[in-house]
């Protein structure tokens, strides 16, 4: 009989052994789950990067769309040389703001259809003269009637710089200068609304949902993982749209047509502030703010990551600075430069990808 | 003493070998385990605005480049003639994109009232053809196009109202459902008498490769066109027309599930939704009309690109379910399964055994269809005939990845015409052969309810 129960006692601790390790093994991951602190810390860097990266951004676009949009009416009122150069110039500052918000092409500038309508290319630009040759009004419905071709960056870039970029100030028929004007003011509009959706001061704003990321109710970031993976995402898409997209499609086709901001000359500028948008994110960034950042989770557990990233990031950064001439000759005439651009950024895709990503989803999740 | 050493060393195997049979057993049930990789092998993590938008696993480099040019093709932007790229947008169309409607590779989004359609779209017809499809109407086919190249004439321009209906669920809770009203403004010629019309939100397009995947077989298995086992569920199988091969096909795609195949879906979109004309639908949805002219008669789109944009949609991957163990979720699910609910919104098959394509052969998926049509009652119906099914019939609509929605889209619009502004109207909008299992979720206590609402939210 004592055996037996020795057995018996035996074998209730043996089972019990294996189903305690059973649960640990189950309870180790709640364990490996983030710390209160640590939760608290990944939702003030959210908060952070809403704020000051994201919201400013948005701002400082729409700052500029409707200093941009006086600077046209200015120069339709006195169409100076000056005047002129002043728009060219306030475009290329919106220009600056919206491309360095493609880091996060996320929420509402792509739920509500934005992005499409202040960015598509190539310009229409016969359909253009055709909109220009056309006895419409251009009223705000008209515009927004407008095919997505037509209206936003990219017409307004084709009608201010003209096909060749050299259009002079005496070039502008009066139809143009009009047509200028209403554009620009979409543009405005577009802009702000983007902006009024991620409103700070408002309730229920985008904002709201990134910056409370794993709050109760939270309908859109019902966890932080959830939100990371959206900010991570958005940065790797962007590293795959620069090299595979805006630079290789011109390039593998040889057809300087497919450039995004050819009238201008401006696409090196914009695929640099592509990268400046992911730079912005990890280091929480923005012109004058600066608040915490992805570089502030990385640096707290893996410093050596952390010089990777800025490595990478800088390396993408000069490979497409140099590239010394217009993109449009470049893609012929610098075909070295320009692959070495594609690969140094699919480069900084591929960590963020499988190093970066991963990482980071480990600590959040 | 040796002996008993012995004796107990066999003993404490004895033991360890139970604790490990009591673990194999865990292992064994799919329904818990399985039930996270929603699309099987092609089942992707990722819950942010992309979560539609991931490639199938294991492709080869070859495959991804296709998918990859596919992407491209789904996001471009089409301008009118005469352009360098992307041409061929209308003279008539509702929009520029594949992705303008099918934003994130998900579902559209009703209009608010004053809010002009994006991507929703009207069909209209005034009868039946010879095979049971809707008839197109003279002078507006069988789509309506609210937008125009310039100097064209849009065929109309269309309004949405909604009433407001308010109810109670059995516990008291109230809960209101919108019924959208359409109005068709200015139509450029005369509008048919009797015409009918029905409104179509863009649906989501991932995971449909695998939905293709599912034998036909497997699909009439569910069928019960005459309710033979008397559980009140007639699902019923639609026919819709194969135009390459020229005979009709079992439908899986679209609202009705009157579309076999993916690449002729995609097609159909491209003439009807953009005016972009293509090998499979050469003809301007225009044709015949005013806006009509011989310049658009051209092939707008190149053969390799429509293929690559179809393989692209063919082999989008599913998103996995999130909070699968949680206790809610889980007494969620059993709730959805005792009211009735998986009878339509069938868990699971497993896809055919595909030699060509082996990411979506004999895979296990979940994704909460039977592909069939059923009767959704009076409410929903748009009293046109689409091939097999009735203006009462709808297909169950997949609900695997609909958790997602509002991160990818930015709402939680549901049904054919997004009137459902969350789960709860969706359910309750449900009627016909759904009635009985509506009237379960009615009677549900407010906890129950959420525990349901909580395990779609998971899917």
């Amino acid at each position: 009989m004592p055996n037996i129960f020795c057995r018996l006692f035996l074998g209730v601790m043996i089972f019990s052994f294996m189903t305690i390790a059973c649960k640990k093994s189950k309870n180790n991951a709640i364990v490996n789950l983030s710390s209160e602190e640590n939760t608290q810390f990944y939702k003030s860097v959210l908060a952070d990067l809403s704020a000051n990266v994201i919201v400013n951004t948005y701002n400082d676009l729409k700052d500029k769309s409707i200093i941009f949009y006086f600077s046209c009416k200015t120069f339709s009122l006195s169409p100076t040389v000056t005047n002129l150069n002043t728009c060219k110039q306030n475009w290329k500052d919106v220009r600056g703001a919206w491309e360095q918000s493609e880091g996060f092409l996320f929420g509402p500038v792509s739920i509500d259809n934005i992005d499409p309508r202040i960015d598509t290319w190539p310009v229409n630009f016969i359909r253009i003269d055709s909109v220009l040759n056309s006895s419409a009004t251009y009223d705000s419905t008209y515009i927004a009637s407008l095919e997505d071709g037509l209206k936003g960056f990219h017409p307004i870039e084709y009608l201010l710089f003209g096909n060749n970029g050299a259009k002079n100030e005496t070039q502008f028929t009066t139809r143009e200068k009009d047509l200028l004007i209403s554009l620009s003011l979409n543009l405005n509009y577009l802009c702000s609304d983007l902006y009024s959706k991620w409103d700070i001061n408002k309730p229920n704003s985008y904002h709201d949902y990134l910056s409370q990321a794993g709050n109760a109710n939270n309908a859109i970031f019902p966890n932080l993982k959830s939100a990371y993976d959206q900010i991570l995402d958005a940065m790797i898409s962007i590293c795959d749209e620069v090299p595979n997209g805006k630079i290789a499609e011109p390039f593998n086709t040889q057809n300087p047509a497919l450039e995004e901001s050819p009238f201008a000359k401006n696409s090196l500028v914009d695929f640099t502030n592509n990268i400046k948008s992911v730079q912005n994110v990890y280091l929480g960034a923005y012109a004058y703010t600066d608040g915490k950042g992805l570089e502030d989770i990385i640096k707290q557990g893996n410093l050596s990551m952390d010089g990777v990233i800025k490595q990478k990031l800088s390396a993408a950064l000069t490979s497409l600075n140099n590239i010394s001439i217009p993109f449009g000759l470049a893609i012929s005439q610098q075909q070295t430069q320009i692959q070495n651009a594609i690969t140094t950024i699919n480069d900084l895709k591929t960590y963020l990808e499988t190093t970066v990503k991963p990482y980071v989803q480990s600590l959040v999740q | 003493m040796c002996k008993a050493w012995y004796n107990n060393i066999i003993f404490v195997f004895c033991v360890l070998f139970l604790c490990f049979c009591r673990k194999a057993a865990e292992i064994k049930n799919e329904d818990d385990l399985n039930d996270w990789y929603s699309g099987g092998k092609q089942t992707v993590f990722i819950t942010g605005s992309n979560a539609f938008s991931q490639s199938f696993n294991g492709m080869s480099e070859l495959k991804l480049q296709q998918h990859e040019i596919g992407d491209k093709g789904f996001a471009a932007v089409f301008n009118s003639d005469p352009n360098q790229l992307n041409y061929g947008l209308g003279p008539i169309f509702n929009n520029v994109s594949c992705g303008s409607c099918h934003i994130g590779d998900g579902r559209g989004k009703a209009p608010s009232i004053g809010e002009p359609l994006s991507s929703l779209l009207l069909r209209i017809s005034s009868d039946n053809d010879i095979n049971n499809g809707p008839q197109a109407t003279q002078g507006f086919g069988g789509q309506l196009q609210q937008r125009a190249i310039l100097g064209t004439s849009a065929e109309c321009n269309i309004a949405v109202n909604y009433t407001e209906t308010a109810f109670q669920f059995t516990d008291g809770e109230t809960y209101s459902l919108r019924t959208p009203v359409y109005t068709l403004n200015n139509p450029y010629t005369t509008l048919p008498a009797g015409y009918l019309i029905s409104a179509r939100m863009a649906t989501p397009v991932f995971g449909l490769g695998l939905l293709e995947a599912i034998s036909e077989t497997d699909i009439l298995k569910n069928a019960d066109e005459l309710d033979e086992n008397g559980d009140g569920i007639s699902g019923k199988a639609n026919y819709g027309y194969n135009v390459l091969e020229n005979k009709k096909q079992l439908g899986r795609f679209g609202w009705k599930a009157a579309m076999p195949t993916i690449i002729q879906q995609s097609a159909g979109a491209y003439n009807q939704d953009m005016g972009i004309t293509n090998f499979i639908f050469p003809i301007e949805s225009s044709y015949g009309q005013l806006q009509y002219t011989l310049s658009n008669g051209k092939k707008d789109l190149a053969d390799s690109t429509l293929s690559a944009v179809a393989f692209y949609i063919k082999t989008l991957a599913v998103p996995g379910r999130r909070d699968a163990n949680n206790d809610e979720v889980k007494k969620g699910k059993n709730i959805f399964k005792q009211i009735g609910c998986a009878k339509c919104h069938i868990q699971t098959f497993i896809t055919q055994t595909n030699m060509t394509s082996p990411e979506t052969s004999n895979q296990r998926i979940f994704p909460y269809t039977d592909m069939l049509v059923h009767d959704m009652g009076n409410g929903l119906a748009d009293n046109r005939n689409d091939f097999n099914a009735t203006g009462n019939e709808w297909r169950t609509a997949p609900l695997w990845g609909i958790g997602l929605t509002n991160i990818v889209n930015g709402h939680n619009n549901f049904l054919h015409d997004g009137r459902a502004r969350n789960f709860i109207e969706a359910i309750m909008w449900h009627s016909g052969e759904a009635d009985a299992t509506k009237n379960n979720f009615k009677n549900l206590s407010k906890t129950e309810r959420d525990a349901v609402i909580k395990f779609l939210n998971s899917l």
